[in-house]
């Protein structure tokens, strides 16, 4: 496998563990993937884990060829855009059965706690 | 000049000499000097900063830090790259009999680029917060320290990452100071799409 993809998708795990980890923490219920806490929270140690191990040995499974600076900044943002939207729209339609509350008049990512980012996302184009 | 250049060369093989005692410092050594675990744990708290919940204000604070975090690391790679565009200074193990940990990198040893990065975004951090930020800078001295232990930089190369990196957080901090308007749209748009 070439060496940027090897590393995207490790940052593509890295970063919707993270994510996850995140909106677990910040209580953002229907951001999460999964219903369950806990197999939630062993979903993002599942994707966080492999990125961690080889991003700490890295250099001594690859000693030679390197993904450089700009390069490894440029594949980390496509990855965690590509988490972002991934993590959204698979947490949309997993809690699809949610059920909105009519008044909800808060803003941001504070929306996650009732509802999914796509009845959200409705909502306001509606 | 050159007595500075002595200097650095002996504060190298110091540092350097202590490297091969314990094995266990050593592979930890050689996990934070690598290219990608540290660079990848800053980015990915800048984030987890992003999303991480809070109070609205106190939500908006943190995520104008991690934007000036991320304009500082664009900066820093654009500045190391003009940097050595005519300059090259040879990395410590082509020039001197050391112990060299990892591997012998092929470009330029000064400035260092991993050094110049983790201080821009961990300057930028303790601008906006000086708790979270303080960590971040504690971070990034560690893994500057553990370049020079594991032979892959001299320490001016490290000091110099460093001040560059600082100076390009102050330069984003007046930027977006002059710039507050079009960020807080921003800020506002991503939060409109609740993205923030």
């Amino acid at each position: 496998m070439k060496l940027p993809v090897l590393y995207f998708i490790l940052a593509l795990g890295v970063g919707t563990g993270l994510l996850q980890l995140v909106f677990d923490i910040a209580k953002y219920r229907y951001g999460l993937i999964f219903g369950s806490t806990s197999l939630n929270r062993f979903f993002s140690a599942l994707l966080l884990a492999p990125g961690v191990i080889v991003f700490f040995i890295w250099n001594k499974l690859y000693p030679v060829s390197v993904v450089q600076g700009a390069e490894q900044s440029a594949l980390f943002a496509l990855a965690a855009l590509t988490a972002v939207v991934g993590s959204l729209a698979i947490s949309s339609f997993t809690n699809r059965r949610c059920i909105p509350p009519a008044d909800f008049k808060g803003e941001g990512l504070d929306v996650l706690r009732v509802m999914t980012f796509y009845q959200a996302i409705r909502r306001k184009f509606k | 000049m050159d007595w500075l250049l002595d200097l650095d060369r002996q504060a190298l093989q110091l540092i350097n000499s202590l490297a091969g005692h314990f094995p266990p410092f050593d592979q930890l050594i050689m996990g934070l000097a690598n290219d990608y675990f540290m660079p990848v744990a800053f980015c990915s708290a800048l984030f987890a900063l992003w999303f991480i919940g809070g109070q609205p204000p106190e939500r908006e604070k943190r995520q104008e830090s991690a934007l000036r975090a991320l304009l500082g690391l664009g900066l820093a790679n654009g500045a190391v790259a003009l940097a050595t565009l005519d300059f090259f200074r040879s990395r410590p193990g082509t020039e001197l009999p050391i112990n060299v940990l990892l591997y012998t990198p092929t470009d330029s040893s000064l400035p260092s680029n991993s050094a110049t990065v983790l201080f821009a975004i961990a300057m930028s951090i303790w601008l906006g917060n000086r708790r979270v930020g303080s960590f971040f800078l504690l971070a990034a001295a560690l893994q500057a320290f553990s370049r020079v232990y594991a032979g892959m930089h001299y320490p001016l190369d490290v000091i110099s990452g460093a001040a560059l990196g600082i100076i390009i957080a102050l330069l984003v901090r007046w930027l977006f100071i002059l710039l507050q308007p079009q960020v807080k749209w921003l800020l506002s748009l991503a939060r409109q799409l609740y993205l923030a």
